[in-house]
């Protein structure tokens, strides 16, 4: 008796520990959803020539919290490459150490090899490039092209072409 | 002569004797070598009723405990193992079970699925030339991302 209710309780268990790995989530859906539409306000602003308002949007999305829902990979990659895109606006605007902010801001939350690291080092070379340290722009611009390559690889083995 | 009671006890005669005195000190033991003889055991039985209502002496209380305690505790022990083993198997199958959903069920990174276009790569490669423009990159980005977020997006939504 006791042996079924020991077994019961164990397949009980990884019942709800599937039902719980594969359940979506209203709060991360709401959160990209949000992400995708602060992305359209951004491109809508930067259209209008309103360069600060698509700044301050993207600003907004990066400094308030996701839900916990959002898997740590997920809301790596949308923030990096709000970062990234806060970046590009700063240099554009003359401003590298604003610029150096959201680019650390962003390979704070990780640094796999991936296309929005690699955006990330490329905006950090400018960055610093623009502040006149060419030694520290080049070990970036370094550092962003060995993931270029490697992701270049993948995406011609991807398309057929090895 | 031969029978007179100065005779020399016989070999069985001494095992017998000393299998009572045994009996009498200690109680039948199923491990003599020799049974006591039964009339004897039945005359010491009731001697030793008669003398103390047929209570253990102390030190015999105590041999018959430690005689009795590795037995009880080896049954324990038994009793506990039929459980233990299907415990043990039934606890290593849910472990397995439990760490094999979480590889399966665990959503690949979106990077992984979502390979970036040799267009976007082309555009990276060419921002990081001394004069290259962010704006090839920050279109491919575009393209990229709206890709990326509808992936997420349907990811969190549950659709397959």
């Amino acid at each position: 008796m006791s042996r079924l209710a020991l077994l019961s309780a164990l397949f009980a268990l990884s019942g709800s520990l599937f039902a719980c790995a594969s359940r979506p989530s209203p709060e991360a859906a709401d959160w990209i959803a949000r992400a995708t539409r602060t992305h359209e306000a951004s491109d809508q602003a930067l259209l209008r020539g309103d360069r600060s308002a698509a700044r301050r949007v993207l600003a907004e999305l990066v400094n308030q919290a996701p839900p916990s829902q959002v898997a740590n990979d997920d809301r790596r990659v949308v923030l990096q490459d709000a970062c990234f895109r806060l970046a590009e606006l700063e240099l554009d605007a003359q401003a590298p150490r604003a610029a150096l902010g959201w680019i650390e801001h962003g390979l704070a939350l990780g640094r796999p090899a991936d296309v929005f690291v690699a955006n990330l080092l490329v905006a950090r070379a400018q960055a610093h490039e623009r502040l006149g340290d060419d030694a520290t722009a080049t070990a970036d611009y370094h550092e962003a092209l060995v993931i270029n390559g490697a992701l270049l690889e993948q995406a011609l083995r991807a398309e057929g072409n090895p | 002569m031969s029978d007179g009671p100065d005779r020399e006890a016989t070999a069985e005669e001494v095992a017998e004797a000393a299998a009572l005195a045994e009996a009498l000190e200690r109680g039948p033991s199923a491990g003599a070598a020799l049974a006591p003889p039964t009339d004897a055991l039945e005359a010491a039985a009731l001697l030793r009723l008669g003398r103390d209502g047929g209570a253990l002496p102390a030190d015999r209380q105590r041999a018959v405990l430690a005689d009795l305690l590795p037995v009880v505790a080896r049954r324990r022990a038994r009793r506990w193992r039929w459980l233990a083993l299907p415990t043990a198997a039934a606890l290593a199958a849910a472990a397995a079970l439990f760490f094999s959903l979480q590889l399966h069920s665990r959503p690949q990174p979106v990077t992984r699925r979502l390979v970036p276009s040799v267009a976007l790569l082309h555009a990276q490669a060419e921002a990081t030339r001394p004069g290259g423009g962010a704006e090839p990159l920050e279109r491919q980005m575009q393209t990229y991302r709206e890709r990326m977020l509808a992936a997420l997006a349907e990811r969190y939504r549950g659709r397959p």
